[in-house]
């Protein structure tokens, strides 16, 4: 079988069993619930509800320490059928027992024979099967376009994004062995273990890892994609609840997808498998329900109680906006942002009493919800994770640089970004974002020499009046700049360089669409001139976020990340917007071909042009950080040895891929040894098995250097091994000599160990050996290969 | 009251039960011809077997000059030089049988100095060592030269410990890092899997009573280095003492192009040392392919129950005369193990052992056991025990009378003896004889005796596994693909004391079998007839081999009907084989049946299922 083959079948398993345990069984749960509400609104409600139940067992389980496959079956099995017979009871939980009752009695006692009473379970199941079938049925016929356009959403989504899963196959994200390593942890019931951290993303595929046994690194490998084609799917969804034209969500989506005219920041994540990307599912939803809220509010007239449908849609809010702040904090800044615009676009109705305290009620809930598992393990003596204090000094506007990017190829989820080493004054300063003025009385003057000085007393800031803040803060800046500026950094994040007048139509169209909204509002289309202010609203914050620092705001996040949000965001407002056009244009119709025409036209139409402009954006392809031979090998190794039976030699990828299966022996510590060797020395391995990745053409691991992608050779040996920490040794020319070196050292392996020495898998760039030895009397692998020198000793 | 139609029913049934049950026992009885010899008939030409053989040996050891044999390319497939004394050297003369064995032309040298102004293309495949008995000062820096260049080099015997602490030459030639101080730390040995066939054993006693250890646990400790590989080391008591510096006692080391095969311990001085150099040849390449006998044999020696001779004794033990003894408790004992094991007895008759009394054979009791043995493909022989003071010759005299008398047809082709001297009245009495089993050492596991007849080692008794004896067993198994096993049942007879009673006796030797053999279930289980003819085979084939790529092919000289080959491969796996069958063993070896005397074999790398 070939590794792509088993790729893609990898791939629809695990996407078979997100879609199952996260929306189908939710949904058989509660479709009841549900009824009325449209299919994209049920869809995004069974997703939240899936993700929300699954990370919290296994939060519940993991602080227990008790998460194994029993317990998390027994936690997804026993409250299911629990919730389905609760809230069925009346209708046909009861009378279903009392019938397997009746017939078990039957069958017990003889008055039903064997035979009648297979058939009457084989006729139970076919009926089940024909009723699913026909609804099935009845969908595709109903709502074949609907259908047609999701699959080539998908088409699209796989097109852009999918086929980077089958060129490169190992991780893409510097980081992402750090998410595989805290997933490791959840194995052993060690949550949080390098400290707390949102880990919403990490529970969900350890779920999918201890209850399928599908291996960790798999997961990370593919989730990526999955959840690439889902923040489509949502947005598809969303923006089906809230345009008035049923195509105009695919004709957006299309837009986000086709043309290359977006920057490659807005993307380039979307090749990741990280918690960040992972949290973008649930904004969209959250805003939604938010929505929703609204209009069943309005609808309910003010009714107390929350046995209604908008405290439905409400706690959904809570759940999807909760998810976000587990799994990553700046999903939660934008999902807060939206919220903030929302704010401003339903300015008519938040304040009122049924509508405020309801909204603050639920969205301190939702907070809680996300935090408590923290907050417990904060209490149960567990550290912040470095990410996590930098993300609140962020939050507390005292971190003097919202950035902590590593680089284009990740996040630095591991490092310690949050050093918190500004000074008092500057705390001061930064809360506000305004210079304080400083009191400080010297009270050394006029002291004689020798004399004792008295009490100093700490400095006295005395705060501006809010008039003083304001002016200092907003007058003073320069608007026309700013907008220039805004376009300038539109144009260069967001869309290709290339794009200024569209980067400033962009901003233009925000207020346009605002005017709209304004205008919609008058005209009595409140929701939907409510829903234009709200997304245009959202658009110009992030705008504002992009240049946070000339409006002397704390910047939030980095523009590269931002880029990626913001251009989520513009897809929203650009389908509103031609959602909004076409309503004035053809909103009187009541054809619905016409009314899905005119889209389908446009789309084919802008496809055309696209397409002879040459503006038609190319699939996407990131080289991954690991060798594809690499994953090969680690998926065969995995497949053909016992656990803890084998060691795999290599540089860094594939010491927390296999941390569960077998051990890891790091190339730079074997070389270093082998500086050294003497009379006395002996460093063996003892497994039964040891494999050695070499890469021939050594990757660069983010790092580029003069003469990059060259094969090892006997110059790279030669130079001095790299020394230093971490993955340092691993990245641009380091790696590169660290392979030559590697290279050779396997060479003169093979030729002292021929026959338990053995090439077990090459192609152009990778070669693995694999050593077959005793155990109980290990081969020393430290000994001369001609290379062996540090560089301390030519210095 | 029964009806006639079903009391008729009752009486056919019960006729065709009787029928179904008499018919197989008559038909055994009937067609058993158990009045001749089933391995007697054997059409093997055993002249030619036998002059096939002489005219190898010539080839095998012309006794030429090296130069004389290297310039010919004598040595180039499969040649042989060995270094040290030769005469009265146990080492030498166990070398010599494997060179027989191996088919490797040899040549015995006592310095390197005409070695080593050949040029490599004439080298032989091996040099073994004694490294006892060579001038290290004058050899030692050629053979260092010899080893950088590619030699392959076995130490049959290491140098004196002195000579090794002295010369850092040889320690470097035998990759010895460190030479430690034994002290009788030294509890036991671990045999690893991959040398020998049978595979991994532990001999370390688990208690001090346990009397099974007598291997030599005093030999020099020698902590070896990087590029070693180990295949037996001691084990300490001290499970804190790091692996690595345990000492080893068999192993290989690569230096420069050649490799060296190290054996620390007098296990050469003994026949069976004859394993370890195979498998150290095995373990040189890519793979090996050598020739084996494939036999399997078990002796019941001394089997009286004949006439009742030592009843008083018996009967006290037992309650029961000697003939029923044998009859009742020792031979149903016997064909239970022989089922399970798969095994064919050869059984060694002994109609009487005291010649001295008047306590004749009973009648009708050989043909009573010939029928039983023929019904477990077995075969009967002669054995040379006795308790009274008669010579060998009359012995057998008076026991060919009793077997004139019971079956005069059977020929009596296998004889056992105590001692290699009574051979020759044996074989003026016997005049089938073709094969000798003895306990005593013949010098050589098997071979010819004279002219027609051929001798077969005893390689363990029944009674007694000591760890000695498994490592031989392993290793006459690795070499050869034989092993005779031999139960004395004299003691049985004549039990000396509590441990020689039956059920002590049975219980070890069934225990023993059972344990022991099962890991060369894959070869043939042989009566000795049935392992003389294959023997004769092994000894008279010559063979060439060859490698191209993944083909192995495989010339059989002189192919007789069938032979018998291992084939060990070290990192593939057999693809096919055309001309032979062949048998998985363990570890990488293979069992091959040879049908043709071209035999192709196609072999491949393992292949990873995900790629």
């Amino acid at each position: 079988m070939s590794m792509q083959l088993l790729t893609v079948l990898q791939f629809f398993y695990i996407l078979l069993l997100y879609i199952g345990v996260l929306v189908v069984i939710p949904g058989l749960i509660f479709h009841r619930k549900f009824e009325g509400k449209s299919f994209p609104i049920r869809v995004m409600a069974y997703l939240i509800i899936g993700n929300f139940y699954v990370m919290n067992l296994v939060f519940l389980l993991e602080l227990l320490h008790i998460s194994c496959k029993a317990t998390l079956l027994l936690g997804m099995i026993i409250p299911s059928l629990a919730v389905v017979a609760f809230m069925n009871w009346k209708t046909w939980v009861k009378d279903s027992l009392v019938n397997v009752g009746t017939v078990t009695h039957n069958v017990l006692v003889s008055s039903m024979g064997f035979k009648l009473f297979l058939s009457k379970i084989l006729q139970w199941f076919v009926d089940g099967v024909k009723n699913r079938a026909r609804e099935i049925w009845e969908s595709l016929k109903n709502y074949w376009l609907d259908w047609i356009g999701i699959i080539l959403v998908m088409a699209m989504v796989f097109w852009q994004y999918g086929m980077n899963e089958l060129t490169s196959m190992g991780y893409t994200a510097s980081d992402m062995p750090v998410h595989n390593y805290w997933i490791n942890a959840l194995c052993k019931n060690d949550l949080f273990t390098a400290g707390i951290y949102p880990y919403g993303f990490h529970c969900i595929i350890y779920f999918f890892h201890a209850v399928f046994g599908m291996e960790v690194f798999v997961l990370l490998r593919l989730i990526g994609f999955i959840q690439t084609m889902l923040i489509h799917l949502i947005l598809l969804a969303f923006l089906r609840s809230v345009c008035k034209n049923e195509a105009i969500p695919y004709l957006a989506v299309g837009i986000y997808l086709l043309p290359d005219i977006w920057g490659y920041n807005t993307y380039a994540r979307y090749l990741f498998s990280l918690p960040q990307e992972y949290g973008m599912l649930f904004i969209l939803p959250s805003i939604c329900f938010l929505i929703l809220f609204f209009r069943d509010r309005k609808e309910e007239r003010g009714e107390k109680g929350f046995r209604n449908e908008s405290s439905k849609m409400l706690f959904l809010f809570a759940m999807s906006f909760g998810m976000t702040l587990a799994v990553h904090f700046y999903d939660t800044i934008i999902a807060g942002l939206f919220c903030l615009a929302i704010a401003v676009g339903y300015l008519g109705v938040i304040f009122r009493k049924a509508y405020l305290w309801r909204i603050l009620g639920f969205g301190i809930l939702s907070i809680l919800m996300a935090v408590l598992p923290m907050v417990i393990a904060y209490m149960m003596g567990k550290p912040l994770e470095g990410s996590l204090r930098w993300g609140m000094s962020i939050m507390r506007g005292t971190s003097q640089m919202g950035t902590p990017i590593a680089g284009p190829v990740g996040e630095s989820a591991g490092d310690s970004s949050g050093k918190d080493n500004t000074s008092q004054a500057d705390i001061a300063k930064n809360a506000d974002g305004i210079a304080y003025e400083v009191i400080q009385q010297d009270n050394r003057q006029g002291l004689q020499e020798g004399e004792r000085a008295p009490y100093e007393a700490p400095p006295v800031y005395k705060k501006p009046g809010l008039l003083q803040q304001i002016k200092n803060r907003f007058l003073q800046i320069p608007w026309k700049t700013l907008l220039q500026t805004a376009g300038n950094r539109l144009n260069v994040y967001i869309f290709t360089g290339k794009q200024y007048w569209l980067a400033v139509s962009v901003i233009f169209l925000c207020g346009i669409m605002i005017l709209c909204g304004i205008g919609c509002l008058i005209f009595r289309q409140r929701e939907y001139g409510s829903i234009l202010i709200t997304v245009s609203v959202n658009v110009l914050l992030l705008c504002g976020v992009m240049v946070a620092k000339e409006l002397k705001l704390p910047a939030l996040m980095d523009e590269t990340r931002c880029s990626t949000y913001l251009a989520y965001s513009m897809v929203v407002l650009i389908g509103l917007a031609i959602d909004f056009v076409l309503f004035l244009a053809i909103g009187w119709s009541e054809n619905e071909a016409v009314r899905r025409l005119v889209p389908a036209g446009i789309m084919i139409l802008g496809l055309i042009i696209t397409g002879k402009m040459g503006l038609l954006r190319q699939p996407l392809y990131l080289e991954a950080l690991e060798k594809n031979g690499a994953i090969t090998c680690v998926t065969n190794i995995l497949k053909q040895n016992k656990p803890k039976t084998f060691t795999i030699i290599s540089a860094n990828d594939e010491l927390r891929m296999i941390e569960e299966y077998g051990f890891h022996y790091e190339v730079s510590e074997l070389l270093w040894k082998c500086v050294g060797i003497n009379e006395e020395g002996y460093e063996s391995i003892p497994t039964p098995k040891v494999y050695v990745f070499i890469e021939k053409v050594p990757g660069e691991y983010g790092l580029k250097y003069d003469d990059s992608g060259r094969t090892v050779s006997r110059q790279g040996a030669m130079l001095p091994l790299p020394s230093g920490s971490g993955i340092t040794m691993y990245q641009g020319k380091n790696r590169y000599v660290t392979m030559s070196k590697l290279y050779y050292w396997a060479q003169t392996l093979q030729k002292m160990y021929p026959n338990e020495t053995s090439v077990y898998y090459e192609d152009e760039e990778f070669v693995c050996y694999e050593i077959t030895q005793n155990v109980y009397r290990p081969f020393d692998l430290t000994f001369s290969y001609g290379y062996n020198n540090s560089g301390l000793d030519l210095q | 009251m029964v009806s006639r139609r079903n009391f008729v029913t009752m009486i056919i049934l019960m006729l065709i039960m009787i029928f179904m049950f008499m018919f197989s026992s008559v038909v055994k009885h009937e067609l058993n011809e158990y009045g001749v010899n089933s391995y007697g008939e054997n059409t093997q030409d055993i002249t030619a077997l036998r002059k096939a053989y002489d005219a190898l040996f010539s080839v095998l050891f012309p006794g030429r000059s090296a130069q004389q044999e290297a310039l010919d390319g004598n040595f180039r497939e499969k040649g042989m030089i060995f270094l040290g004394q030769e005469k009265d050297n146990a080492v030498a003369s166990n070398v010599k049988n494997w060179a027989v064995y191996n088919k490797r032309p040899s040549l015995f040298v006592t310095t390197l100095q005409e070695i080593s102004t050949l040029d490599t293309t004439f080298w032989p495949e091996v040099l073994v060592i004694d490294g006892e008995t060579v001038d290290w000062n004058a050899e030692t820096e050629q053979l260092l030269r010899l080893v950088k260049k590619g030699m392959c080099v076995i130490f049959a015997r290491m140098p004196s410990k002195k000579e090794m602490e002295r010369n850092e030459a040889l320690r470097q030639v035998t990759g010895v890092k460190e030479i430690r101080e034994n002290q009788g730390l030294v509890t036991g040995l671990h045999l690893f899997p991959g040398l020998l066939i049978g595979g991994e054993a532990i001999y370390q006693a688990k208690t001090k009573e346990e009397d099974r250890q007598d291997l030599d646990l005093d030999f020099p400790w020698y902590v070896i280095g990087a590029g070693t590989k180990t295949y037996m080391m001691g084990t300490v008591s001290d499970k804190t003492m790091e692996k690595e510096l345990l000492p080893a006692v068999l192993w290989r080391c690569r230096l420069g192009d050649g490799v060296v095969f190290c054996v620390n311990g007098d296990y050469l001085e003994e026949e069976s040392g004859i394993g370890f150099l195979t498998g150290f040849m095995a373990d040189k390449d890519s793979y090996d392919l050598y020739p084996v006998v494939n036999a399997q044999n078990l002796v019941l020696e001394s089997y009286g129950g004949f006439a009742s001779e030592n009843n008083a004794q018996l009967g006290e033990i037992y309650n029961q005369t000697q003939v029923t003894m044998f009859r009742d408790l020792i031979w149903p004992t016997i064909v239970a193990l022989n089922e399970r094991t798969g095994g064919k007895i050869t059984m060694m008759v002994s109609p009487q052992m005291d010649y001295s009394d008047d306590k004749e054979p009973i009648r009708n009791q050989l043909i009573y056991y010939l029928r039983l043995l023929n019904e477990v493909s077995g075969e009967a022989g002669v054995s040379c025990a006795r308790r009274s003071d008669i010579t060998v010759k009359e012995k057998l005299e008076k026991d060919l009378e009793y077997w004139e008398q019971e079956a005069p047809d059977y020929r009596l082709q296998a004889v056992c003896t105590e001692k290699l001297q009574e051979f020759p009245q044996a074989s003026e009495v016997l005049k089938d004889l073709k094969t000798v089993v003895t306990k005593q050492n013949p010098d050589m596991a098997v071979g010819y005796l004279e002219d027609d007849v051929t001798v077969q080692k005893v390689t363990g008794l029944g009674m007694r596994h000591t760890y000695r004896d498994n490592l031989a067993l392993k290793a006459y198994e690795t070499a050869l693909g034989y092993s005779n096993i031999m139960l004395d049942m004299e003691q049985a007879a004549y039990p000396g004391g509590e441990e020689e009673h039956w059920e002590k006796i049975a219980l070890k030797f069934t225990s023993n079998l059972d344990t022991y053999w099962k890991d060369y279930a894959a070869f043939d289980h042989t009566t000795l007839s049935e392992s003389d003819a294959r023997i004769r085979r092994f000894l008279a084939l010559d063979y060439s081999d060859h490698r191209e790529k993944e083909r192995i092919t495989l010339h059989v000289e002189h192919f007789d009907e069938e032979a018998y080959f291992v084939l060990k491969l070290n990192r593939e796996a057999v693809k096919e084989i055309r001309g032979a069958s062949y048998q998985k063993l363990r570890n990488g070896f293979y069992l091959l049946k040879i049908q043709e005397q071209d035999v192709e074999i196609e072999v491949e790398k393992g292949t990873i299922p995900i790629h």
